[in-house]
């Protein structure tokens, strides 16, 4: 069909999608950057977090979510559409705990979701969701896991990784770090994870831009305040 | 399919086929005793540790202490099989519901979702729970749902084959204000005093106290010291005196 290309997932005569690729493009609306690391025995996703109204409760916005007792994950893109799957992500990794008896592991919940970012790139009823994905969790038989799923369905597990807006100078920063470290430990991660999103930023991130979420052995936590405030300092020392 | 009970059977549906291998086993009920009673800062529930199918013992040893969140957790009465399938289906929505909303499920919200399972299938099932737990909303919570679905919360309650034997005791033993220490000397000696007189009760003793840091879980054998003996009386001669027998 002529000209429906862009406008439906069908394929244009390049054999582009152009739906997920507008999808993709989703992601930056919000202009958020994260960045997810992760090391020997825990893994950290640091997302800034910009309240862009000063009317609106600070503490109601956050871009971090707990999907389960193990597994906690970063959503950015388009604010309902974020919700919307991790509310789906909250769901299937119950209802696998319901009907398996054992808490659904990260890399299962990550192709779920993929499966599920996929099937709509190919129905015409229901159209991408404009959310990129981290999944952070401390797999009980691999240890501490990365992943990353996008709105095509596309996911892998990662060492690092940036997403959003600044992923570019994100990821380089990341690549240079990760080459040249043979052993982490448990601090390097949020550490790394943290300078990779300063310097692709370009600017002094203060301790409030900042959320991030550390997931060890035995628990997930968000960091408070006084916990980057520390890393920042570390990180700015260092230098 | 409504479970019938053995004893009322037909002498002809009572015998096995092993052609076809079928072999006539009675319900798998726990026979019970569960206390549970609140006290100034949590819960004390305790147990017996007996299944049994008939005048078998399945189960010597069983846990009838289900925890669901860190700070809540259901004791289960009945037929076993269903109070499992209610405890595990109970615990999904309550961890959905945790996820979702980031914040922990408050006892009576789940209390509330055990009743609309055990109501809404109570011709099905053959389930009696307590829910008991601690929130910060109101502390320490008892609720005792039995058979049908009816919820209310107690201060001091037993559920269970055993029950029956204890109610005047605990009745007796229950006053406001009571400590810790106190609370588990009571729940621990009215599970051994319906051990003693309910066929369907016995095994081990499992204590559990539930307060604001979370739940901790006791153990008391009958082979080890703090298990609640009841004093045995001397008994009397059944024979006459001419006949020689010893006691």
């Amino acid at each position: 069909m002529a000209g429906f290309d862009r406008h439906i997932t069908i394929f244009s005569p390049e054999g582009r999608v152009y739906q997920v690729e507008y999808a993709f493009k989703a992601i930056n609306t919000t202009n958020l950057t994260a960045v997810a690391v992760k090391g020997d025995d825990v893994a950290v996703i640091a997302v800034q977090k910009r309240v862009p109204d000063s009317l609106i409760v600070r503490d109601s916005v956050t871009s971090i979510f707990r999907i389960s007792q193990t597994v906690a994950c970063c959503a950015i893109g388009i604010v309902p559409d974020a919700r919307f799957q991790v509310k789906r992500a909250q769901s299937e990794a119950a209802n696998f705990k319901y009907k398996h008896g054992y808490d659904m592991p990260v890399d299962l919940l990550a192709k779920k979701m993929a499966d599920l970012n996929q099937y709509y790139t190919q129905n015409a009823e229901m159209r991408c969701l404009g959310v990129g994905l981290l999944f952070v969790a401390f797999d009980d038989e691999r240890g501490p896991e990365v992943y990353r799923v996008d709105p095509a369905g596309y996911f892998r597990g990662m060492r690092g990784v940036a997403m959003g807006v600044k992923q570019g100078p994100a990821t380089v920063c990341l690549e240079k770090k990760i080459k040249k470290r043979a052993q982490w430990d448990s601090t390097h991660p949020a550490e790394l994870a943290i300078e990779a999103l300063q310097t692709s930023l370009g600017i002094d991130v203060r301790a409030n831009d900042v959320e991030v979420v550390v997931v060890d052995k035995t628990s997930v936590r968000t960091l408070n305040n006084e916990e980057v405030e520390q890393y920042l300092t570390l990180i700015a020392t260092r230098d | 399919m409504v479970l019938q009970n053995m004893d009322t059977m037909r002498d002809e549906k009572r015998k096995a086929i092993p052609a076809l291998g079928f072999y006539p086993q009675d319900e798998i009920s726990t026979g019970t005793t569960l206390i549970a009673m609140e006290y100034n800062g949590g819960v004390v529930v305790g147990t017996d540790s007996r299944t049994s199918a008939g005048s078998f013992i399945t189960s010597r040893a069983t846990n009838k202490i289900t925890p669901i969140t860190d700070n809540m957790v259901v004791c289960r009465s009945g037929s076993a099989a269903d109070t499992q399938a209610i405890a595990d289906i109970a615990k999904y929505h309550i961890d959905v519901y945790t996820m979702t909303e980031n914040k922990p499920v408050t006892i009576y919200r789940s209390s509330q979702i055990f009743r609309q399972f055990l109501y809404n299938y109570r011709e099905q099932l053959s389930a009696s729970v307590l829910v008991a737990g601690w929130d910060s909303e109101l502390g320490g919570q008892v609720y005792a749902i039995p058979i049908g679905g009816f919820v209310s919360r107690q201060r001091s309650t037993a559920s269970g084959s055993g029950s029956t034997f204890v109610q005047g005791f605990l009745d007796s033993q229950w006053r406001p204000d009571l400590t810790l220490e106190e609370c588990k000397a009571i729940v621990k000696q009215a599970v051994g005093l319906a051990t003693f007189r309910d066929g369907s009760s016995g095994g081990v003793v499992r204590l559990a106290v539930i307060d604001k840091t979370g739940s901790k879980f006791e153990l008391f054998r009958p082979d080890k010291p703090g298990f609640p003996f009841v004093q045995t009386p001397t008994p009397h001669l059944s024979f006459p005196p001419h006949i020689e027998q010893v006691l």
